[in-house]
């Protein structure tokens, strides 16, 4: 599971770093009024942009682990795989409760 | 007929509706079942999950107080779109975590998995009463939301309290009937719902009153001092501490309401991570929502509000030519935010209630005493935060955060329990009970904060350090270290 463990590092580093482009002392180089970018002053256009890369950069960690995979590796990163039924046999034993799909 | 029957009519037909939906969505499940009631026997979809998710955020907070913020406070506002961005990130390692755990073990709360690892009632009996206070915190900041919205909508003829009392117990009534199927199905009625009023009153707004966002923002400027649209210069309404220790706070705070734990337990580890995910957009819709309190200003008289949370009302009233329909709909919207808010959480207050503090003290209880207790615990909870929302005083930011201060200090005994094999009870008890304390003494009774930091964040930084020190000062047993190792390695 060495792969997992280095995703789940990478996902923390990925977590620290944007919250630091939102909180002081990075938040200092956006945050001033001029340029007006799409309309926004420059400190609200920094937080609408780092979001934007956010949602972008969560898509690919999904996508990298799970993009590609067969439904029946669905849980596969959790280290007690063992003690887990696959996804699709979950599906059909609990179908009845399954709201929403 | 005139505009406020209208707005009345239209308003009761969401209400009728999102009562049916709530009720309609327990038909055919187990009323008897406490896993039914508490995680759906842990089977909720993913659109579903994510409605859920969503309608906690997108609550009378960011519905009127996002405005409200913008409108009075200019660029602090921005702290709002961060932490929505930011709060949920951690899930993606922690909750598939919360939910293998929740699996194996059969758990149901935040308490019950702190309970196994820490092998500590006490620990749990006080996550218990915490989170209990903090969601009525909550609460009455939603069913505020909702009175302000009836009253000003109707124009003062339905009263503050009845507003409050219609909407409220409306949720009250779905939650104890369907339990958190209920909350669920009407979040994404309710979240669709605000999401569509949100926005088209923004676009109007913003070119209606300004003709365009650019417009706006060069008005903005021109009619507020130069430190409105930044944090931190000598005119900014929050200093560069505050901001980032506030943001900092309702980050970890988010991830430790323990109705997110109840949630997690209801889905599957690959759901969670989509949820996650798709999290960051609902941070984007929010941009519009901040744009209408943005687009007040100077257009709305600042004496003409009695509180700035009234903005987007105000707005309404004044500003869209008194059509009934309009008032309707828009009221439908705010309502719609608000509730869905308060489900979730009367759902989690009623569930911790029932799960952390009476289960604990009084072992034994059958299946059914405890579903009893926690539907009990729905209406006193919420009788609770209707008397606050009603007689207390307090702008709805100040509500939130003064929850988020609470709630935060149980970070370091969940991240200890999964991720640090030597965290022991006693540090997780003193440190929990430190932090409470040291925040409680900062919000409420010292003038003044050091370095103006939150008060939320002082007591999570003497938390951890309670809760480090002892833990390694009193080195667990080897047998409590091998417990705490089959946590982490989970």
């Amino acid at each position: 599971m060495a792969h997992s463990g280095r995703l789940t590092g990478a996902f923390v580093c990925f977590t620290v770093a944007i919250t630091l482009v939102m909180i002081f002392p990075i938040y200092g180089f956006g945050n001033q009024v001029e340029p007006y970018v799409l309309g926004m002053p420059f400190s609200m256009f920094w937080v609408v942009f780092w979001i934007t890369v956010e949602f972008f950069a969560v898509i690919a960690f999904f996508l990298h682990e799970y993009g590609g995979e067969t439904s029946a590796n669905d849980e596969l990163g959790s280290p007690s795989t063992s003690t887990k039924a696959p996804p699709a046999a979950n599906r059909s034993a609990r179908s009845g409760s399954l709201a929403g799909e | 007929m005139d505009a406020w029957v209208i707005a009345i009519i239209a308003m009761t037909v969401y209400l009728v509706f999102a009562f049916a939906l709530g009720l309609l969505a327990g038909r055919g499940r187990s009323f008897f079942s406490v896993s039914e009631y508490a995680v759906a026997d842990r089977g909720l979809g993913l659109f579903v999950m994510w409605f859920l998710m969503g309608g906690t955020i997108f609550s009378a907070f960011a519905f009127l107080g996002g405005p409200g913020w913008a409108y009075s406070k200019g660029a602090a506002a921005f702290y709002i779109l961060a932490y929505a961005a930011l709060g949920l990130l951690p899930w993606y390692v922690i909750g598939p975590k919360v939910a293998r755990l929740g699996a194996q073990h059969n758990y149901f709360t935040m308490g019950d998995l702190l309970a196994d690892r820490y092998r500590s009632r006490a620990l749990v009996v006080i996550v218990g009463i915490v989170s209990v206070l903090a969601f009525i915190q909550y609460l009455t900041l939603q069913i505020k939301g909702m009175a302000y919205v009836f009253n000003v909508l109707t124009e003062g003829h339905i009263p503050i309290w009845l507003g409050a009392l219609l909407a409220y117990g409306i949720v009250v009534v779905y939650v104890i009937t369907s339990g958190v199927r209920g909350a669920a199905w009407s979040d994404v009625l309710q979240a669709i719902l605000m999401l569509v009023v949100a926005w088209v009153l923004s676009v109007y707004l913003v070119s209606h009153l300004h003709g365009g966002i650019g417009a706006m923002f060069e008005s903005v400027a021109r009619e507020r001092p130069q430190d409105f649209l930044v944090i931190g210069h000598p005119g900014s309404a929050m200093s560069a501490a505050a901001y980032s220790s506030a943001i900092l706070v309702s980050m970890v705070g988010f991830m430790m309401w323990p109705h997110l734990f109840t949630k997690s337990y209801t889905t599957s580890e690959r759901r969670i991570k989509l949820t996650v995910v798709a999290y960051p957009l609902f941070a984007l819709f929010l941009v519009p929502v901040l744009f209408i309190g943005f687009a007040a200003i100077g257009v709305v008289p600042p004496d003409a509000l009695d509180s700035s949370d009234q903005v987007l009302p105000y707005l309404i009233t004044h500003e869209l030519g008194g059509s009934g329909l309009i008032y309707g709909l828009i009221g439908a919207g705010a309502l719609a935010a608000a509730m869905s808010s308060a489900d979730a959480i009367t759902h989690g207050a009623s569930v911790s209630a029932g799960r952390d503090v009476v289960a604990p003290l009084k072992p034994n209880l059958t299946d059914r005493t405890q579903l009893l207790i926690m539907r009990v615990a729905v209406v006193l909870v919420g009788a609770a935060a209707y008397y606050l929302a009603i007689f207390g005083a307090q702008g709805l930011i100040q509500l939130l955060l003064g929850a988020y201060g609470a709630i935060v200090q149980f970070a370091p005994s969940v991240y200890g329990a999964l991720f640090w094999r030597r965290g022991t009870r006693a540090g997780a008890i003193c440190g929990l009970l430190v932090g409470v304390g040291v925040n409680f003494y900062f919000q409420l009774i010292a003038d003044g904060k050091p370095f103006d930091l939150h008060a939320g964040l002082l007591g999570l930084v003497a938390n951890i350090v309670v809760f480090v020190a002892l833990s390694l000062l009193v080195p667990p047993s080897d047998e409590d270290a091998a417990h705490g190792d089959r946590f982490v390695k989970s």
